[in-house]
């Protein structure tokens, strides 16, 4: 490799030591971050694994995520295409990418195969990311739950008699048109407990369960009532 | 130092060796004292240096993890929580992985900004894509490794995504579990794929990638 | 292509060289330092025995070792095993109990009580050791590793040393 730059001598860089100065220092910066940021996000270490578990909502790191949300779209006979056709098109489109984008120019204005492949992928990795983290906020798949006091548990109590009492029985008993809650806690956990309360339908289509008005405090404290029914 | 260095050199003569890796020259578009511009250029060694300090860190956490679901968890919970220096080294593993994904996205970005994956660099981009393939699936692979809940669900929804390929699908999943549930043939067949397949084929592509960047020379921008 | 400041480094590339040494450095501790310890946490951890409950006090035999097997829980790294140890327990002279392993300071065999010869006899390599553990023949070169004892309410407890 030559170089047109006319200065010779002082001025040029080699890879020793030049190059590996700024390389080692890179190197050193990248482990202090790595460090810092692993102290920041703890590796997580959830329950140990329960095939049995069928309330568990899994979700993908989230470099996936994008991957994750693109399936919901397609159902039944079409699902293939989430999971093969698409990500084959776009591996395929990436491998041939030097052989579309040729000529001479690097301005990306003037290059539209490259620019549209870019802005393509790009957005479309974004945005499904975004809209799946978006949904499970709504859903209430990422919530963390505040843990648990002694109070919480005794507004949860005051809330159920207000709120669930109605349908559900004394203390969860059951009622004609309610399930028994007096052992929902050694059933399933908290998280499953809220999203249910969210969005009653995920337990059945049929459900006659109304959504209840309450705050997030409030739902919080129901469900630290219910999973410590067991 | 020199002594050594001195009867190394009497008998394999490395000058010539030494010498062509340390004074080849860094072109000025990518040389760092010269233009700001050329943090662009290093993405891709970042990336490799994260997948050099993966590799470590895999390795030595290898010293206690047990690859079977009796284990497997337990093991993880003692590098956490009973060693030294444990939660540290696991930490970083697991933030590299998202460091790498980053990395090696940026520099793809870079080599399509700079349009550098043209004639005669189409072969190395190639090989590129092949990484970025490699670096997923040892992403994906080491998911499923702490036999928590996380791990198993998202490996059990993502094989089920092999599943649905038409024809070869239900097979393929049945090869990659060991049989038709995610259990403890499918943890041996993950943990062998995260530290003995993939890296022996990222060593294969990463040789090929860079033996090719130093035959033909960093692009430059026109 | 060489370097033609080979000989005489310019300042600029000799604070680079000395950089790259200094970083190199900080790097290695930075990394070394926690990958040394995880490797050898296991080494570094004390851990602390209990006592363990082996026999009565009236299975003692008189006047001579009496072996006792036992069961002990270990914990072995992550899980907790149950395994299987031989002490042998005698009453010295004046009363006290001393508990004996039954491996054989030389190289480890297990050793066990000969009432003919009134010895511990190892079948490795011949060594032989009398009823209190000390060495009579043979190439171990030390005495019979002592457990600490106790008893309470007539049982037997001991405890690695």
């Amino acid at each position: 490799m030559e170089t047109d730059s006319p200065s010779g001598g002082r001025d040029r860089s080699f890879f020793y030591p030049h190059q590996m100065f700024f390389e080692c220092m890179t190197a050193l910066a990248v482990l202090a971050v790595l460090v810092a940021l692993s102290f920041v996000w703890q590796a997580p270490l959830e329950e140990m694994a329960d095939p049995g578990d069928v309330t568990y909502v899994p979700r993908p790191e989230w470099y996936f995520l994008f991957y994750f949300q693109l399936l919901k779209y397609f159902e039944g006979p079409l699902t293939v295409v989430g999971t093969c056709v698409l990500p084959a098109l776009v591996f395929v489109l990436l491998l041939l990418l030097p052989f579309l984008d040729k000529g001479e120019t690097v301005d990306v204005r003037k290059r539209p195969v490259a620019a549209a492949v870019c802005l393509a992928v790009a957005f479309s990795v974004a945005g499904l990311t975004a809209v799946s983290i978006l949904e499970d906020e709504r859903h209430g798949y990422r919530m963390v739950l505040p843990p648990i006091t002694g109070e919480q548990i005794a507004e949860g109590q005051d809330l159920f008699r207000r709120f669930c009492q109605s349908c559900h029985g004394m203390d969860g008993k059951g009622g004609f048109f309610a399930p028994d809650l007096t052992q929902i806690g050694s059933r399933t956990n908290r998280a499953y407990i809220e999203r249910v309360i969210l969005q009653p339908q995920i337990v059945s289509q049929t459900t006659i369960m109304s959504l209840v008005p309450l705050s997030d405090t409030e739902r919080h404290a129901v469900s630290a009532y219910l999973s410590r029914k067991k | 130092m020199s002594r050594v260095y001195k009867f190394l050199d009497e008998r394999l003569n490395l000058t010539p060796l030494i010498r062509s890796i340390a004074d080849h020259e860094v072109p000025e578009h990518a040389d760092p004292s010269k233009h700001v511009s050329a943090f662009m250029y290093c993405f891709g060694g970042i990336a490799f240096f994260i997948l050099l300090l993966q590799a470590l860190t895999g390795v030595f956490l290898m010293l206690y993890y047990v690859p079977s679901p009796e284990d497997a968890y337990a093991s993880v919970n003692y590098i956490e929580n009973e060693t030294a220096f444990g939660g540290f080294i696991r930490g970083i593993h697991r933030v590299g992985t998202t460091a790498a994904v980053v990395m090696v996205s940026l520099h793809m970005l870079r080599v399509v900004l700079t349009g550098s994956y043209r004639k005669p660099r189409e072969l190395n981009w190639i090989a590129g894509i092949f990484l970025l393939l490699l670096v997923a699936g040892s992403c994906f692979t080491g998911y499923l490794l702490p036999w928590d809940q996380k791990a198993y669900w998202a490996t059990t929804v993502g094989v089920n995504m092999v599943a649905s390929i038409p024809l070869a699908g239900g097979f393929l999943a049945d090869a990659l579990r060991g049989g038709s549930e995610v259990g403890a043939l499918t943890l041996v067949r993950f943990f062998v794929i995260h530290v003995m397949f993939l890296p022996a084929f990222l060593v294969i592509f990463l040789a090929a990638h860079f033996f090719m960047v130093r035959r033909q020379g960093i692009s430059r921008p026109l | 292509m060489v370097c033609s400041e080979e000989k005489h480094p310019s300042p600029r590339r000799r604070f680079l060289a000395n950089g790259i040494k200094a970083l190199a450095g900080l790097f290695g501790l930075g990394l070394g330092i926690p990958l040394a310890g995880f490797f050898l946490s296991p080494a570094l951890k004390k851990s602390r025995a209990d006592w363990i409950e082996i026999a009565d006090l009236g299975q003692l035999r008189q006047g001579e070792p009496s072996k006792i097997t036992y069961r002990y829980v270990r914990k072995d790294g992550w899980r907790m095993s149950e395994a299987r140890r031989m002490a042998f327990v005698v009453r010295q002279d004046d009363g006290k109990l001393v508990a004996l392993t039954n491996r054989c300071t030389h190289l480890g065999c297990g050793v066990d009580w000969n009432s003919a010869t009134q010895r511990f006899t190892c079948p490795c390599h011949g060594g032989a050791f009398d009823a209190q553990g000390r060495v009579l023949e043979g190439p171990p070169p030390e005495p019979l590793a002592q457990l600490a004892v106790k008893v309470e309410a007539d049982k037997i407890f001991i405890r690695d040393a």
